[in-house]
């Protein structure tokens, strides 16, 4: 009986079973977890330029901040949250939360119940932030909230009337906003904050987006958009800035800042995908070569 | 009548909206703030439509018993019980005026622990899909795809700190790297005998190599020399030709959204309407 002849190394590889892939992929995520593994990054001029942008407002500027997000992206966009929120919390800044996309309101919850309520003390509702929470509409909300708030938003999400809350007392519609800071995760969000915000008003724009989402982006920046941070590493390179920024604050206590932890396993996780990479496309040539061969040795 | 009066409100907003980016003043400023409310209106009842719409295929699903069944059966659970949840308000205070999240309340504690974990658990087993596809996919079979691979590894390089790490601890690694894939494609030409492409790839090889060379000389002797890095190539990847491919799509997009607006505007696009048999 003929022996059957063993596939060649090649071959293998490229035929390699999925699942370990998913294995390494696996490894690559919890080893730097479990080592907590992390990593300082230095900031891009497009994260500078947000940085700075935050820095030289005027204390007691008006700030905007959508959260148009769920939690599919949360462990990307959540740190930009966190991080906008101390940066203008330090900064003495007013704080007017809205959001577009019905998740929207529990992610700006979870950012004001864990950093501003407990690491800005001083912070009153009313007074020094205000949530205006969910309405449906996408671009059509930001439409009506060019000339006036109160158009759609009669109350907060307390239900509170907006006309009873102090710090909406000097505010009509958003050109009397000094920025607008957006966090979004598809659509609607940053680019339609440009296209009828920013555009319309001349209200600065600046904010955070999904890694996938940022090439989009770019060709609304530096003109139409002040900043922009995409994905998980522009918000590790936010946090190394409010590090450096704010030493005497925060120190070297990365505890806080998510962004920073999360980078080892996805730089990890890179890491392994390129090593892939680079695997399959060696195993891919080599066993293009051997079939050529093959074909020759027929043709003889 | 059926389709002229739809065609004319059509046409009367569209022209409103168009004049109203132009002259931002009353009255097309209030016109457009007004249709803009009917808009988010329009928009709320769509959550009443597609919720109705979610019901009436999934229970028809289960009462035929189709394949599957048992996930819309899932399905039906989960939105009723939210439902319930977000209409009665609870676990929380009740009343119109209060916020569906305030503490306590079943709403929160349904989106924080059952909500948030399903989502982001989908959400992240998309990592190990796309690094089992892009092992099987993405291999350099023609110029294109090198070209995507070759950008591909290093945004992804770029994207970490071995990037930065690699030219940093290696300096001119990236021109050198360069100078031999120029060298391998001039020594393709020369086995080919393409003398003119052989002279342009030799050429700007050189240049490479040199410029690297002479850039260790000056760096040796204490100077200052600019050597690439691989943050400032992701960086041009993004600005130069990325930025310039998202400008040539979306102009060609826009350019598309004005033809179709101006059709359905001037009533030339009617298929919105539907058939005269509906």
């Amino acid at each position: 009986m003929a022996q059957e002849k063993r596939p060649k190394m090649s071959d293998r590889l490229q035929a390699i079973d999925r699942r370990w892939i998913f294995l390494f992929i696996m490894l690559a995520v919890v080893i730097p977890l479990a080592f907590d593994l992390t990593i300082d990054e230095v900031a891009t001029p497009e994260v500078q330029a947000i940085y700075d942008r935050i820095e030289n407002l005027p204390p007691g500027s008006n700030v905007l901040l959508p959260f148009d997000y769920g939690p599919e992206s949360e462990p990307e966009l959540q740190p930009m949250a966190d991080s906008y929120v101390r940066h203008l919390g330090r900064r003495k800044q007013k704080l007017f939360f809205m959001c577009l996309w019905p998740t929207g309101q529990a992610q700006t919850l979870k950012t004001v119940s864990q950093v501003l309520e407990q690491e800005f003390t001083d912070y009153s509702y009313g007074r020094d932030y205000v949530m205006l929470g969910f309405r449906p509409g996408g671009q059509g909300v930001i439409q009506v909230v060019v000339t006036d708030f109160r158009t759609l938003y009669q109350s907060d999400v307390e239900g509170t009337p907006i006309d009873d809350i102090p710090m909406m007392q000097n505010v009509k519609g958003l050109k009397d906003m000094d920025l607008i800071l957006n966090i979004s995760g598809g659509f609607p969000g940053l680019k339609e904050w440009i296209q009828f915000g920013g555009d319309r008003t001349g209200v600065p724009v600046a904010g955070g987006v999904t890694a996938v989402q940022a090439p989009l982006l770019y060709p609304y920046y530096p003109g139409q958009l002040s900043g922009i941070m995409g994905g998980l590493k522009a918000a590790a390179e936010y946090e190394s800035l409010l590090i450096q920024g704010y030493s005497e604050a925060y120190g070297t206590d990365t505890e806080r800042f998510a962004a920073i932890r999360r980078m080892g396993p996805q730089t990890l996780a890179h890491l392994v995908i390129i090593l892939f990479l680079v695997v399959g496309n060696v195993a891919w040539f080599a066993s293009r070569g051997s079939s050529r061969e093959r074909l020759k040795s027929l043709e003889k | 009548m059926r389709r002229q009066i739809p065609l004319l409100i059509t046409f009367v907003v569209g022209v409103i909206m168009l004049f109203e980016a132009f002259i931002p003043h009353p009255p097309f400023d209030q016109l457009n703030e007004s249709l803009s409310i009917t808009f988010d209106v329009l928009a709320a009842f769509a959550f009443v439509l597609g919720g109705g719409n979610l019901v009436k295929i999934h229970l028809a699903k289960i009462s035929r018993s189709e394949p599957g069944w048992g996930y819309s059966a899932v399905t039906m659970t989960g939105f009723f019980a939210m439902l319930a949840i977000g209409l009665f308000k609870l676990g929380g205070p009740s009343g119109v005026r209060h916020a569906l999240e305030a503490e306590g309340s079943w709403f929160q504690a349904a989106y924080d622990y059952c909500f948030l974990p399903l989502s982001a658990t989908t959400f992240s087993l998309l990592a190990f899909f796309v690094a089992s596809a892009s092992y099987r996919a993405f291999r350099a079979k023609n110029r294109e795809a090198t070209v995507l691979l070759i950008a591909a590894l290093i945004i992804l390089l770029g994207r970490t700190l071995v990037g930065t790490a690699l030219t940093e601890t290696l300096p001119g690694s990236l021109e050198l790297l360069f100078g031999a894939l120029l060298a391998t494609l001039a020594w393709e030409q020369y086995r080919s005998k393409r003398w003119i492409p052989l002279s342009l790839i030799g050429a700007l090889g050189a240049f490479v190599l040199g410029r690297t060379l002479y850039g260790y000389l000056i760096l040796a002797g204490g100077g200052d020399f600019y050597l690439l890095t691989v943050p400032d190539l992701v960086n041009w990847i993004m600005v130069v030709p990325q930025l310039a491919g998202q400008r040539a799509i979306m102009i060609g997009i826009c350019l598309g959204i004005i033809s179709m607006s101006l059709r359905l505007i001037l009533g030339v696009e009617r298929s919105y309407l539907g058939s005269d048999n509906d």
